[in-house]
């Protein structure tokens, strides 16, 4: 909607005539409209046009487990659990690291829960510990006093009686609230709370710090005393979304026995992940405490039509409008509903549909404890929430993941601040990623915007202009005799100007357009002045891509620029095999990028079994040495060197072998001269083969460096800037802004920022290099 | 100062295909204190491999290297207190001269005012002092050798080490650079070891000469005693300019008088009949191979050919003819044999024109074939 590529549907569901924002049913000239839940209305509505229809079909996400599996460990499927409390329990009686899986990749035995780090299924968990991740506030215009409503409110009547419905939200996250805190906390128990099973009761037993320091644990007024190893960590299995751990595949092998997942189609489930759905059964999010409502989240799919498809004759956009409805309409669901009954499925069908379809009869067949879920949706007993539907969630979604959930859930994850990094990641929900900044705030932020952007911008061009003349200096000797025909060697210039020039400056220009307006896709883009910088100065996590780049390109550096003039000078030093070490080293160079970056992501498995865990194991065997799996990609403190190390590898061959020829130039006697002088092989390092090889390590630095500034591609690869924001680098930042959430303005005006940065540090280089020339003439 | 003392010195190459090659077969050779001693031989004679054994370059396969009376087998370069000029002069391309001069004092943590002191000293010396502040690349060829040599000198090292310094340069260059070496030498007394494949070089320059051939030395000796006396053919034909010639035949005896007769059979074959001081040395020879030399100075164009030497003449035709100026090389040939003669710059003789020469007997030699050293 905010991009401007959907059509609105008001051509057939009818116009805000009365200029509230909305279509009211008594507005709509549709029949179908009225048919449409308000919230569902209100959600496709923006500013009185209507731009999709809801599936009549909703998805629900809950929690799916394997009845078998809940049996086998003693627990009744009928029943299941209720609170975290309840909920606990039953993973810790799911879970037996010992028990055998047929079919397990990874030896883990069963495990009580898999663990996604999605946030869509993370936020049911603050909303059963009665968070509300989202909310809405509105102003009254009369008062003027802000009421805080939930994002799936439909009526807006304050306390005292005013209805605010015809005022504009403006929406909040509230990922770091208590609520959600408590949620995280819950997701680090699940994964790293330690217990046990109390053999002589069979129950197992959670263990507290305090019962981990004692040794010793009270189970039902009886003292347990245990042993180290007999402590267990975690229920669950985490679903990183690397391989062999698809949280449906782990369901369906029996390595998981629960997970928050889409649960309304059970026949579907049970065929995607191969078992039985008989086998499968599922029940809401339990509530946090006795005395609070479960939760299920309901998500809701809409259908639109794209701005160029409605471009064509009226006829067909009503051809496009019968689609439309039809896809979306009821009747279609329930026809399939039907079907399914008549079929003899009818256990797999939501209770609720049976009911208004008129099949009483096999109310019966669905499970008791669904029967239960179903009427609890129906009362509110269970409460049923959205997925946000504002802002952009998707990115926000992507965030949560890869920020904070992730982290708690990755081997590394038992230390993490998950309280810092929830208010991290609110602040950025807040200012910029999922909801726009508030207004206000960027007005205070104009005045100083406007005088650092005029300081800098000048600054720039100063430097541009300082650059275009160094080259110019020596113009007067090289026209001489051209003079009388100018036009050749413009002719000469043409294609390589007209080439740079559609290519590279238009581009750049446009892009410094954009970086000015509210750039859209489709439509007209409205200019916006500064704003997109001073989101931009305000965004610390952009401060911080910032300074992860200059951390990269550390890295980068140490590892891709200097390991090759090392291997250049041990390479000249060889005694033999110089032709088979030079083949060595340069085959990296042939093979394509991709294939390097991905070879070594499947080399970086975190799983005890990745080749380099394989490689830390034999590293065991030494004496002194003890060393864990290691989770490398998906360690925060890891990543950027596992992130740099394949293209350094790659890049080493081809490097060193450049040294090489330079190295190669420096005749032997000199460095026997050096010898009698009274030269060690260090002096001999340090004072001639450095010197010699300068020029060329100064060429090679730059180019390093502004490549590795802009460069992202391994990273891409490897760990799309994750985990966490630990190899979120400027480039891959701009990326995620431009084509993930579609803010090409902010992602242009990022990328204004480091090419400024950048052009400051090139004219640096370019002294420095003229410098270096000039030496080099007088030799 | 130092004298070098060589014994039974070897070196061994690993050969390509694993058999080793033996280039330097044990020579011993003493270098006196103060001695300007050149190394001259062919290209591949191991000359520059003892030098380089000698400053620690090359690892010694055998036999010992002693300079002022220690054994130096196992001691790095840079503690042997030798200096070494290069033939491609091996100068730090990204420093001064001075600082090229200066480095190795430098690293030898020598106090400042006296590095400066002894680069003064040795720029003035070559000089250098209008090129302190270039860098080599800005230096001619000539000049860069003697920043080399500057280097080395500052150094004030007991035996300084040339290898092949002057081939680099021009002919011009080179003629004026070893005259610089010589007084050099003159000037700081040190001991030299100097390697060249230019005898001229070689005889102008040393106290002493080493010719070496395939890693065996031939002879050692001053330059003039090697000119007059070469202990065998090699040195004979390798020492002068023109080379010596070299007749090969079979000693006879006709009339009571020992004749060297050469080996090609038909009219113009050449039979010179031997003074009392050559006879007694061919006696032993009689009827056998032999080697008869003489150098082209001692072979005498017509005019200077006295009445009483007109009958021991030989008849030949001018080849070619070469004037230098100074002198006149004749190129001459009997129809089987050729050979030299250095004559006076007046003698003008047309290509094909046939003279008589005579053979100057005094300073001929005999050699033996089979083993090549001179007879007597």
């Amino acid at each position: 909607m905010a991009q401007g590529f959907l059509y609105p549907l008001n051509e057939w569901i009818g116009d805000d005539t009365d200029g509230d924002g909305e279509v009211s049913v008594a507005e709509a000239k549709w029949e179908g409209w009225k048919d449409v839940p308000e919230l569902w209305r209100k959600v496709a509505t923006r500013d009185g046009k209507i731009y999709g229809l809801p599936d009549a079909a909703q998805a629900t996400v809950g929690v799916l487990f394997r009845t078998d599996l809940a049996r086998n460990a003693g627990l009744d499927p009928n029943r299941p659990p209720r609170t975290w409390g309840e909920f606990y329990y039953w993973a810790m009686r799911l879970s037996d690291p010992g028990m055998p899986v047929p079919g397990r990749v990874y030896v883990a035995g069963q495990q009580g829960i898999a663990l996604v780090p999605q946030g869509f299924a993370w936020l049911p968990w603050v909303q059963s510990a009665g968070g509300r991740p989202i909310v809405q506030v509105r102003v009254d215009p009369a008062s003027g006093r802000e009421y805080v409503f939930d994002q799936d409110a439909v009526s807006f009547v304050t306390p005292e009686g005013a209805d605010l419905s015809g005022v504009r939200p403006e929406y909040r996250a509230n990922f770091d609230s208590p609520e959600a805190v408590k949620a995280t906390a819950w997701y680090h128990t699940l994964r790293w709370g330690r217990w046990m099973l109390d053999v002589e009761s069979g129950e197992p037993v959670a263990l507290d710090a305090a019962a981990l320091a004692a040794g010793r644990v009270t189970v039902g007024g009886r003292p347990v005393t245990f042993r180290p190893e007999e402590v267990r960590s975690g229920v669950t299995r985490a679903s990183m979304g690397s391989r062999d751990t698809d949280p449906l595949v782990l369901l369906g092998r029996g390595e998981v026995a629960m997970l928050t997942w889409f649960v309304t189609d059970l026949l579907n489930t049970g065929n995607s992940s191969g078992i039985n759905p008989d086998l499968l059964a599922w029940f809401p999010y339990p509530a946090s405490e006795p005395g609070m409502s479960p939760v299920v989240q309901v998500q809701r799919h809409y259908a639109a039509m794209a701005v160029n498809v409605a471009d064509r004759p009226k006829a067909e956009r009503d051809k496009i409008w019968k689609v439309l409805t039809g896809v979306t309409d009821k009747q279609a669901g329930d026809e399939a509903t039907r079907r399914m009954v008549l079929a003899g499925l009818a256990r797999f069908v939501s209770m609720n549909d049976l009911e208004r379809l008129g099949f009483h009869d096999y109310i019966h067949t669905v499970p008791a404890s669904l029967q239960e879920t179903y009427r609890g949706i129906e009362t509110g007993a269970v409460k049923r929430f959205t997925e946000p539907h504002q802002g952009f969630w998707q990115t926000m979604d992507g965030a949560l993941n890869r920020e904070v959930l992730s982290l708690v859930i990755a081997q590394t994850g038992e230390q993490f601040d998950y309280t810092a990094a929830l208010k991290e990641v609110t602040h950025k929900a807040n200012s910029g990623m999922m909801f726009a900044r508030p207004r206000a705030e960027l007005d205070k932020y104009r005045p100083v915007a406007r005088i650092v952007f005029v300081v800098a911008g000048v600054a720039l061009v100063a430097v541009v202009v300082m650059i275009i003349r160094s080259f110019f200096k020596h113009r007067g000797a090289v026209v001489s005799g051209m003079v009388n025909k100018p036009v050749l060697p413009w002719l000469l210039l043409l294609p390589a100007l007209l080439l740079i020039g559609v290519w590279g400056y238009y581009p750049l220009v446009r892009g410094l357009v954009m970086a000015f307006q509210d750039f859209r896709v489709t439509g007209d883009s409205a200019f916006v002045g500064l704003d997109n910088f001073i989101t931009l100065g305000l965004d610390k996590s952009f401060w911080a891509s910032m300074g992860t780049t200059v951390y990269y390109v550390c890295v980068t550096t140490l590892l891709s620029f200097c390991s090759p003039i090392v291997l250049a000078i041990m390479l000249s030093e060889v005694p033999r095999g110089k032709i088979l070490y030079r083949t060595l080293f340069f085959l990296p160079q042939v093979t394509s990028g991709l294939i390097i970056a991905l070879l070594w992501k499947l080399m970086y498995d975190p799983r005890p079994n990745g080749v380099f865990n394989q490689i830390v194991t034999i590293l065991n065997y030494l004496p002194g040495v003890e060393i864990g799996a290691q989770s490398w990609l998906q360690d925060p403190k890891m990543a950027m060197l596992c992130v740099v190390l394949p293209a350094a590898w790659a890049g080493a061959g081809i490097h060193s072998l450049i040294y090489l020829a330079a190295l190669k130039s420096v005749p032997e006697d000199t460095y026997e001269a050096c010898e009698m002088d009274g030269g060690g092989i260090w002096t001999k390092l340090r004072r001639i083969t450095l010197p010699v090889l300068l020029p060329l390590i100064i060429i090679n630095f730059v180019g390093t460096f502004i490549a590795t500034f802009q460069n992202m591609g391994n990273i891409f690869l490897l760990t799309f800037g994750g985990p966490g924001e630990s190899t979120m680098v400027a480039g891959m930042k701009i990326w995620i802004e431009a084509y993930n959430n579609l803010r090409f303005s902010i992602a242009t005006s990022m990328a204004w920022v480091v090419g400024a940065c950048l052009i400051g540090f090139t004219f640096l280089q370019i002294q420095f290099l003229k410098r270096v020339e000039f030496r080099r003439a007088k030799d | 100062m130092a004298n070098v003392t060589i014994e039974n010195l070897t070196k061994i190459y690993p050969g390509e295909k694993g058999s080793p090659v033996k280039v330097v077969h044990g020579i011993n050779l003493e270098i006196r204190d103060r001695e300007f001693m050149v190394l001259v031989g062919p290209s591949g004679c191991g000359k520059s491999t003892t030098l380089r054994m000698i400053a620690g370059l090359e690892e010694i396969s055998g036999g010992t290297v002693k300079i002022g009376g220690r054994m130096v087998n196992d001691v790095l370069p840079k503690d042997r207190d030798i200096a070494m000029v290069f033939q491609n002069y091996a100068l730090y391309p990204h420093m001064t001269v001075y600082d090229n001069m200066a480095f190795g004092l430098k690293l030898r943590k020598i106090p400042g005012a006296e590095i400066k002191a002894r680069v003064r000293e040795a720029s003035a010396m070559l000089g250098l002092d209008d090129y302190l502040d270039r860098k080599p690349k800005a230096l001619s060829g000539g000049q860069r050798q003697r920043v080399a040599v500057g280097r080395a000198i500052v150094r004030k090292p007991a035996v300084f080490l040339f290898d092949e310094p002057l081939s680099n340069l021009d002919a011009k260059m080179r003629v004026s650079m070893r005259a610089e070496i010589s007084k050099l030498h003159a000037r700081l007394g040190a001991t030299m070891i100097y390697v060249t494949h230019d005898q001229v070089e070689a005889m102008t320059m040393g106290s002493r000469i080493c010719v070496m051939k395939d890693g065996h030395i031939m002879q050692v000796d001053e330059p003039l005693n090697l000119y007059n006396k070469p202990a065998n053919m090699f040195v004979a034909g390798f020492i002068g300019s023109p080379p010596m010639n070299f007749f090969h035949g079979t000693i006879q005896e006709s009339a009571g008088k020992l004749q060297f007769v050469e080996a090609n059979q038909g009219e113009s074959r050449i039979s010179i009949v031997l003074d009392e001081r050559l006879g007694t040395k061919a006696a032993p020879y009689l009827g056998r191979q032999i080697v008869f030399g003489i150098r082209p100075e001692d072979v005498r164009d017509a005019p200077t050919v006295s009445p009483s030497e007109s009958a021991r003449a030989i008849a030949v035709r001018v080849e070619v003819s070469e004037p230098m100026g100074a002198e006149t090389f004749l190129y001459l040939g009997t129809g089987a044999t050729s050979f030299i003669a250095r004559v006076s710059p007046t003698t003008r003789l047309p290509p094909g024109q046939q003279i008589k020469v005579t053979l100057n007997l005094a300073n001929a030699h005999l050699f033996d074939p089979a083993s090549e050293r001179i007879i007597g």
